[in-house]
């Protein structure tokens, strides 16, 4: 996966252009993380864990979510989309299983390509 | 990675035992799911602090211990006070005492042989002993905007290299596992922006109705339902009248209060309370801090009366 070609990227650079104080490594902390199976399970596990890192104050994260719903949430209308709508995990809800999201790197499944393909970076 | 903290994720489900509740402050803590999402990608990504914004009472310094309860890791909390700086945290130098024993030194040999090791007169702070124990540690740095402007910024470089130096002894010390860090703002101040981007940021919400229920529940347990049920609506319409008196902006009671409220409450005889509920707010006092407060709510309760 090339990091450069998610549409993330493009979000991530309509915030900056919003005046949101971000660099590069918090860009990276998100991939980082993605790889490390958070965010990963919905659009909503993504667009949280976005939030969390990128924004620092509510009115930031008014415009987040507002960019977020641009830039992301297309409507699936194009093919087939095989890992988003059950995610693949079980439930981290259960108590059981101690380590849904814990960041152990091996035993991360190859991360089901969040929204890379999902999406081409469309604007506006 | 045989690292204890990042092995299993925090789930907000582990309560401590009624048994343990008051002791160092340690209650029931209820976290959103949202919130546990959060508090994981902290202790995953390491050197980012987390950043906790929210109403009063909506929880943000209580977090931080219920982390490490779970967890099963030590706790350092840090009070910010006006007059804190950055420096206190991770350590302070006693120049005065050692000065006063250099000056009785020939009177006293075992002063003489204290004086030499500046060691003596080094405490470490909540963060410096977080860098310095092996375990990994939770550290609370709570209402961070009450300190000046520099604080923030002069923390900077401790967070993101992980090491500070104490000049008194020119050595350097290291964490030997990066501090959790949860930082707590009430907003009265702006944080700098270089402060802010290392940040990760969330904002507490009020508890819902039903998770107010929950809370008192987990901290009285074995509670009448009803009474609990009627407690929590009648705080409830408290706050939204307040709420719609003084804006979102306005002092409103908040969870702490309702737990003391509730506290107060129960122990009247059940049929008692819950008939005090339907009246006129019982003890009051508890719950509004005003003057202000107490005469809109007599006016407010007044004018129900009369209608």
């Amino acid at each position: 996966m090339n990091p450069g070609e998610l549409p993330l990227l493009e979000l991530f650079n309509r915030l900056r252009e919003h005046g949101l104080q971000l660099g590069v490594e918090e860009y990276m902390a998100v991939l980082r993380a993605l790889r490390a199976g958070f965010g990963v399970r919905d659009r909503r596990a993504l667009e949280q864990l976005c939030c969390t890192v990128w924004v620092k104050s509510e009115e930031e994260a008014r415009l987040f979510r507002r960019l977020f719903e641009q830039m992301l949430a297309q409507p699936v209308t194009r093919p087939p989309e095989p890992s988003l709508p059950e995610p693949p995990q079980p439930p981290p809800e259960t108590p059981v299983t101690p380590s849904p999201e814990a960041p152990a790197p091996e035993a991360v499944q190859p991360v089901p390509s969040p929204p890379a393909q999902r999406t081409p970076p469309v604007s506006g | 990675m045989a690292n204890l903290a990042t092995s299993h994720p925090y789930t907000g489900e582990v309560q401590p035992k009624p048994e343990e509740y008051g002791k160092d402050g340690l209650y029931p803590y209820l976290p959103s799911k949202e919130l546990v999402k959060a508090v994981n990608l902290t202790v995953f990504l390491e050197k980012r602090p987390l950043l906790i914004k929210g109403d009063p009472g909506s929880g943000k310094t209580r977090l931080a211990q219920a982390v490490a309860y779970e967890l099963g890791l030590p706790y350092e909390p840090w009070y910010i006070k006006s007059t804190g700086r950055a420096r206190d945290g991770l350590y302070t130098y006693d120049a005065v005492r050692r000065l006063h024993d250099a000056q009785l030194a020939h009177l006293d040999e075992s002063r003489r042989s204290r004086v030499d090791d500046p060691w003596n007169y080094i405490h470490l702070g909540p963060l410096g002993r977080a860098f310095q124990n092996e375990q990994r540690t939770v550290v609370l740095i709570d209402e961070i905007d009450k300190a000046d402007i520099d604080f923030p910024n002069d923390l900077l470089l401790e967070l993101d290299e992980q090491r500070f130096f104490i000049e008194e002894t020119g050595e350097g010390i290291k964490a030997h596992e990066p501090p959790v860090v949860f930082i707590t703002s009430n907003d009265e101040k702006e944080l700098p922006d270089a402060f802010l981007r290392r940040c990760l940021f969330i904002y507490i919400e009020f508890p819902l109705p039903s998770q107010l229920v929950a809370i008192v529940n987990a901290h009285f347990p074995g509670s009448s339902p009803a009474l609990v049920k009627a407690a929590v609506d009648r705080f409830l319409e408290l706050r939204q009248q307040m709420e719609q008196e003084k804006g979102q902006t306005g002092k409103k009671v908040s969870t702490s209060e309702l737990l003391d409220w509730f506290a107060v409450l129960r122990r009247h005889p059940k049929d008692e309370a819950l008939a005090e509920l339907e009246g006129q707010l019982p003890f009051p006092e508890v719950l509004l801090k005003s003057w202000e407060d107490h005469l809109r709510y007599l006016q407010a309760s007044n004018a129900k009366r009369e209608t």
